[in-house]
């Protein structure tokens, strides 16, 4: 398990009541949950569970229809879904980070390892060149890339080169959460093992906070302290992880956990 | 058989609604403004933008100079020249101190341009951010949210590939502290001459149908990191005609040995200079 | 002596939703204080319901009916009702846990997994280091595997680090489910050396000993939970 959650803080995320319809579908449902600084939640469930419709909304990538996404930013306690889009996209290039599921949807793939790292540093204003290939090569050695391919672009990297590329491009700004959709889907399993890794040490190290999306329940068990069980659309368990995947109490619960093969 | 031309071709309602397009312009220094492009008697890439500005405000007094990487007398120029002098029948010069309007293609005359002065840059590629980022709907919030980042990281990449900027023409400019511009294809040389000029300086995108404006005295400065500063270009040789240590030299091949000359790419100012006449 | 953990009218039931809805009642109607530094074994049959009470304290399962107070940093939370985050605190500093088997982490070797409980009460990290391989030798487990993942250890080498880490930092409450099983005798006695020296500080201990001899050993008061034989409802 990874890092200790700090009960004496206000909870830096707090989604009330969020839904999102797309016409009569049910993307996500009455969604409440909390998020405290140094916690790591993981949201499983099965394809079309709403999962990553839930992640978008609250990374403000999708607009909710209905409820309310609380963030402590450094501007004070703000709803992101009344935010304006200046706000968002700013808070997104800051405080908040987000790795997709797939690379190069969150990456410049013409663009070089260290530019990709740097992107978000020169969108804030830095302008000292050496300052920022400084800090773009510890960010790679952070996420284990061989610093000598700072100047390599992201299409020679492989699958999991590129994930962790997508991670250090999003912490370069030490945003306070971290919002991950399935960020080890695709990988081989020995390449997803170091990638998991690399994220358990940065919760550690830097106190993370992480929104957790993804199917595979021995990851969510490796990552998170507490998970969120969805299926088409609604939260129907959640708890401490160690309990919801020892102990699971609700129907589906139990399927997901019994429908795991175990080598 | 003569023809009969509106005055500089274009019928009146097309003129009018490329000057309310280029006032706009003026009043957002830096950023493109839509405009319904016409059809012109030439293709897209042999300057209908710049034509198009041209003919919108052209008036009876006015004098027209129009160059192409600084000569007047390439093809090019000579046939905007004699498409205006046909349909408009006004002065033409070569002199850039005499014009009122000057039209360009990728160069900024030597001569220091003055107040009351207009000079039209054919463009081909309006948008500054257009090789990072594709999509236009991002590039508009991008100006929008002032989110220049991608652009600087542009800059980054000639720096870790070639130790330096590399860019040397169309070197992108912020004007007035807020929209970063493309300067059209002109030599990064030129660009300090954007900078507080007298002048008017508007610039055209026949093809994507875009017009910005500099106004006069207006801000503009090309992009640099704090540890590579903005640097123009230098030669090692002077002008071989007339001298010249302070204007843009283009490197001229004579012979199949290698032999090169260096000579200025704005010939008006290069003749003058021969002549010993103050410009 | 004052309780430290107090157990009242708990009960826990699990539902087989997928299993023609089965219902099995491990545990009903179970109150017990556990003293300050005593020593409790439960003893059963298999279904009694022992490693279910460990869990139930440890809040790997959910209970569901009943009270689990424990004295956490002098003040007294119930288990069965606390937030996530208390949770957390109370497995870092109050109570700790041994259990069957180790979840092994890739890449993590067999030093870090060790150290680990260490590091989160901020010990510094030579000194954390030092301990770990002192329990280690202690456990018998050669030098050169101290640096590997324990995901290619023998059953046996891995509940050794599992041990290791469940006794390396002092708690009030320590939670023991069948530490011996797959030691050989050798390993057993240093197992029986750590817990005596955890009475010592003054932990309580509730193990489960499968061995009469070890239960034994241990010394500790028997608590027979053969009343909580699994009922089917």
């Amino acid at each position: 398990m990874t890092g200790m959650p700090d009960k004496n803080n206000l909870p830096l995320l707090k989604v009330q009541n969020l839904s999102k319809f797309f016409g009569k579908h049910i993307g996500c449902y009455d969604i409440n949950f909390e998020l405290s600084p140094g916690e790591v939640i993981g949201v499983v469930g099965e394809s079309g569970s709403g999962k990553s419709t839930l992640l978008n909304c609250i990374a403000g990538k999708t607009q909710p229809t209905n409820g309310a996404v609380f963030f402590n930013s450094s501007d004070g306690y703000i709803d992101l879904c009344m935010s304006d889009e200046a706000q968002l996209r700013k808070i997104s290039r800051t405080q908040t980070g987000f790795v997709t599921q797939n690379s190069r949807d969150g990456l410049r793939m013409g663009i070089s390892a260290g530019g990709n790292i740097g992107e978000r540093l020169m969108a804030n204003g830095m302008r000292n060149y050496s300052q920022i290939r400084k800090i773009a090569l510890k960010w790679l050695e952070t996420v284990e890339i061989d610093p000598a391919r700072i100047d390599d672009l992201p299409e020679t990297f492989s699958g999991g080169m590129q994930q962790r590329l997508q991670i250090a491009a999003n912490l370069v700004t030490e945003p306070k959460i971290m919002l991950m959709d399935e960020p080890t889907s695709g990988l081989d399993v020995s390449v997803q093992a170091r990638l998991i890794d690399v994220l358990r040490k940065l919760v550690s190290r830097l106190n993370l906070s992480m929104v957790l999306v993804t199917h595979d329940l021995a990851v969510a068990r490796l990552m998170c302290h507490r998970l969120y069980v969805m299926k088409n659309g609604k939260i129907i368990e959640s708890g401490l992880s160690d309990q919801i995947l020892d102990d699971p109490r609700k129907p589906y619960t139990q399927l997901l956990v019994s429908s795991v093969l175990k080598p | 058989m003569s023809h009969q031309y509106n005055f500089a071709y274009l019928d009146e309602q097309s003129k009018k609604m490329i000057r309310r397009t280029m006032l706009k312009a003026i009043a957002i220094p830096g950023f493109q403004v839509p405009f319904g492009g016409r059809e012109m008697p030439l293709p897209y890439g042999w300057g209908t933008g710049g034509i198009q500005l041209t003919a919108a405000i052209l008036g009876k007094t006015d004098t027209l100079k129009v160059i192409d990487q600084g000569s007047d007398d390439t093809v090019n120029a000579i046939s905007i020249k004699t498409f205006f002098k046909t349909t408009a029948d006004i002065a033409v010069t070569e002199s850039t101190k005499d014009a009122t309007i000057i039209q360009t293609r990728h160069r900024i005359p030597e001569t220091p341009l003055r107040k009351g002065q207009i000079i039209v840059f054919q463009v081909p590629i309006p948008e500054p951010l257009q090789f990072i980022e594709p999509r236009r709907r991002e590039t508009a919030k991008m100006h929008a949210y002032q989110e220049y980042g991608a652009m600087y990281v542009k800059l980054y990449e000639d720096i870790a590939t070639y130790g330096r900027i590399a860019t040397a023409f169309d070197y992108p400019v912020q004007v007035n502290h807020r929209y970063i511009m493309s300067p059209s294809p002109i030599p990064k040389y030129d660009n300090p001459k954007l900078n507080q000029s007298p002048a008017i300086h508007f610039f055209g995108a026949g093809r994507e149908k875009r017009i910005y404006a500099v106004p006069p005295f207006t801000d503009v400065k090309s992009l640099d990191f704090e540890d590579h500063p903005f640097e123009l270009e230098s030669w090692n040789e002077p002008c071989s005609i007339c001298g010249s240590t302070i204007s843009f030299l283009d490197e001229i091949i004579t012979d199949d040995e290698g032999t090169r000359l260096f000579i200025c790419s704005d010939t008006e100012y290069c003749q003058k200079r021969s002549q010993g006449v103050g410009s | 002596m004052d309780w430290i953990l107090k157990l009242v009218n708990i009960g826990k039931e699990f539902v087989f939703h997928h299993q023609q809805g089965t219902r099995l009642v491990v545990i009903e109607n179970f109150s017990m204080d556990f003293s300050s530094g005593e020593t409790a074994v439960l003893s059963g049959p298999s279904g009694s319901g022992k490693s279910t009470l460990l869990r139930m304290i440890y809040a790997s399962y959910k209970t569901e009916k009943g009270h689990i107070f424990i004295k956490h940093h002098g003040k007294q939370v119930d288990v069965a009702t606390a937030a996530p985050a208390l949770i957390y605190n109370i497995r870092q500093d109050t109570i700790g846990y041994v259990s069957q088997f180790l979840r092994v982490v890739p890449r993590v070797s067999a030093l870090d997994t060790v150290i680990e409980p260490l590091i989160a009460r901020n010990m510094e990290e030579n000194l954390a280091m030092e301990k770990g391989e002192q329990m280690l030798e202690r456990l018998n487990i050669p030098q050169n595997l101290w640096h590997l993942s324990a995901t290619t250890f023998s059953g046996g080498e891995q509940q050794r680090i599992n041990i290791a880490r469940g006794f390396i930092a002092p708690y009030p409450v320590l939670l023991l489910d069948e530490p011996t099983a797959s030691l050989d005798a050798k390993n057993r006695t240093v197992v029986m050396e750590l817990i005596q020296e955890a009475q010592k500080q003054g932990s309580c201990i509730i193990s489960i000993f499968h061995d009469k001899y070890d239960q034994q050993m241990i010394a500790g008061r028997i608590i027979d939970m053969s009343e909580q034989l699994r009922k089917e409802a």
